[in-house]
């Protein structure tokens, strides 16, 4: 089951201020570009959309109210809102989108019922939670979170806001969606109307190995969508455990050296925390309360985990380069969500400055244990590629093995 | 249909020697990587367009020809000429192939 709150933070900031109720709201985009992130209907009708700068944006509708983003409030929300569904059904999964949540209903039908007797004391649960909640929800009921997505994206339009889709029903549900509710690349679907397949049921016509000649493996994966042979599961999440620090500053900080010098001692604790040993830090993320009301938040996934104080810093405040907050901070917050494993990858090779093809120097411990590899196989047993002439017009001149030693 | 025959060694300026693909090189030297692989084709009656192709002596049907492009380099010492065909087999694989036009012989390679 697919449950959708299209424009959620919206929503969350016409329950906050009921002010909003009736005005064309937008909300501003995290980062230090002054952008669109979301616009409601009213305001999209104006000719507000995503990406458009601030100015431009009020310019077009000059009632627009635009709001900060608030990524404490509106996650804060949401968590509100996956503790209730999972009081409801033990699986629930959100998805890479704030207002967009997978709720597995498999086996629940001897508790609640049949589908539409499902989703009614669903909406019965929403609603005691917050009216808004029930009344702006779009719910899709179908195998898979493909199909139940679609069925939810179906159900905005529909009367009772909520769509079931069986098993039986639904390859031929799927062949009535337009092309871009598939879960593939935008320039897929751009390729795919301007070649005239605009629903699923045209996509469903055409052979794979045709798609495949177009598309590459996307095409067949396109397809098997399309025809409903594709179902994937939701999954449980693992509840977070997250270690979080923070900060309170005597009075709110409004300078970015400020902040540097927090975040260095934030990581530090963190780092000492007995449930970081050993363990290394893969998703990080750094919250704020602000000055005058309102948050800001940055979340990241490092490339490589590390438990290095001075990695992690130098990879925050890059982050905090693109993306300040926007008034000073009153209180620091750092969460530690994700972890990777202990050991820290050292690079194998350090890079050497040389004319020529680029060559690289191994690292003192792998090149000893090349050295006696070899005197034990008396043979060469590790290598490393070389970039050659990588703008090569013949393949094979690009790269090369060579013995590391 | 073209036999394949022993495999061309190409001198690269930075070999000693060109081994056999597949085998590592020996201590000092380079092996370039990618090297091409012969491989048996079938083309089209009166054309060079590949029909069907056997790979680990498995013949396959060529679905369709995604692409084609020529290669035409070093003419200054041995010259290089090849057609390269991009192709979709029966069973959704993506593969390259060329036809060596001096020796007239077709390899596989990743492109």
């Amino acid at each position: 089951m697919c449950i959708w709150w299209p424009d959620f933070e919206l929503q969350l900031e016409r329950m906050r201020s009921e002010a909003l109720a009736e005005r064309p709201l937008a909300l501003a985009a995290t980062g230090n570009a002054r952008r669109i992130e979301a616009a409601c209907a009213t305001a999209a009708a104006a000719g507000v959309a995503p990406g458009m700068m601030i100015s431009q944006a009020i310019a077009l509708c000059p009632d627009l109210v635009v709001c900060d983003p608030d990524p404490e409030f509106h996650d804060s929300a949401l968590e509100r809102l996956l503790a209730a569904l999972r009081d409801w059904s033990p699986v629930v999964e959100r998805s890479e989108v704030r207002g967009k949540v997978f709720v597995g209903a498999d086996g629940l039908e001897r508790l609640y019922g049949p589908p539409r007797q499902q989703i009614a004391g669903l909406l019965d649960r929403l609603a005691r939670l917050s009216s808004r909640f029930a009344l702006h929800v779009a719910v899709g009921h179908a195998p898979g979170k493909f199909g139940a997505w679609v069925a939810a994206r179906a159900a905005r339009t529909a009367a009772n806001r909520a769509v079931c889709v069986t098993d039986n029903e639904l390859g031929s549900f799927l062949t009535r969606q337009p092309v871009d509710v598939l879960p593939v690349s935008e320039s897929m679907i751009r390729r795919l109307y301007r070649l005239g397949i605009e629903r699923l049921e045209h996509l469903a016509q055409i052979p794979a190995p045709a798609l495949a000649a177009q598309f590459g493996a996307e095409g067949p994966r396109a397809l098997a969508w399309a025809l409903g042979e594709k179902i994937d599961p939701v999954r449980a999440e693992c509840p977070l455990r997250p270690i979080t620090v923070s900060l309170d500053f005597p009075a709110p900080a409004g300078r970015i050296e400020m902040l540097h010098a927090a975040l260095d001692l934030l990581i530090g604790r963190a780092l000492r925390h007995p449930r970081r040993r050993g363990k290394s830090v893969r998703g990080i993320r750094l919250s704020a309360d602000l000055e005058g009301g309102g948050s800001w938040s940055i979340r990241a996934i490092t490339r490589e985990p590390s438990s290095n104080p001075r990695q992690l810093g130098a990879f925050l405040r890059s982050r905090i380069a693109l993306d300040r907050p926007q008034r000073a901070v009153e209180t620091l917050r750092l969460d530690l969500f994700r972890f990777g494993p202990a050991s820290e990858q050292p690079g194998i090779f350090g890079a050497r400055a040389c004319k020529g093809p680029r060559l690289f120097e191994p690292a003192p411990a792998i090149a000893s244990a090349a050295r006696l590899l070899r005197l034990r196989l008396n043979c060469a047993a590790l290598y490393q590629v070389l970039e050659l002439e990588p703008g090569s017009r013949l393949p094979e001149r690009r790269y090369a093995l060579m013995e590391l030693a | 249909m073209t036999e394949p025959g022993p495999k061309r060694a190409v001198a690269l300026p930075w070999t000693t020697s060109a081994g056999p693909a597949g085998r590592l090189p020996a201590a000092g030297k380079l092996r370039s990587l990618n090297r091409p692989r012969p491989v048996r084709v079938a083309t089209t009656r009166g054309t060079e367009v590949p029909k069907s192709i056997e790979i680990n002596d498995r013949r396959q049907r060529v679905e369709d020809v995604v692409e084609r492009w020529r290669i035409d380099d070093e003419w200054w010492r041995e010259p290089v000429s090849r057609l390269y065909f991009s192709l979709v087999l029966e069973d959704g694989a993506y593969v390259t192939v060329y036809r060596d036009l001096t020796q007239n012989r077709w390899y596989l390679q990743h492109a």
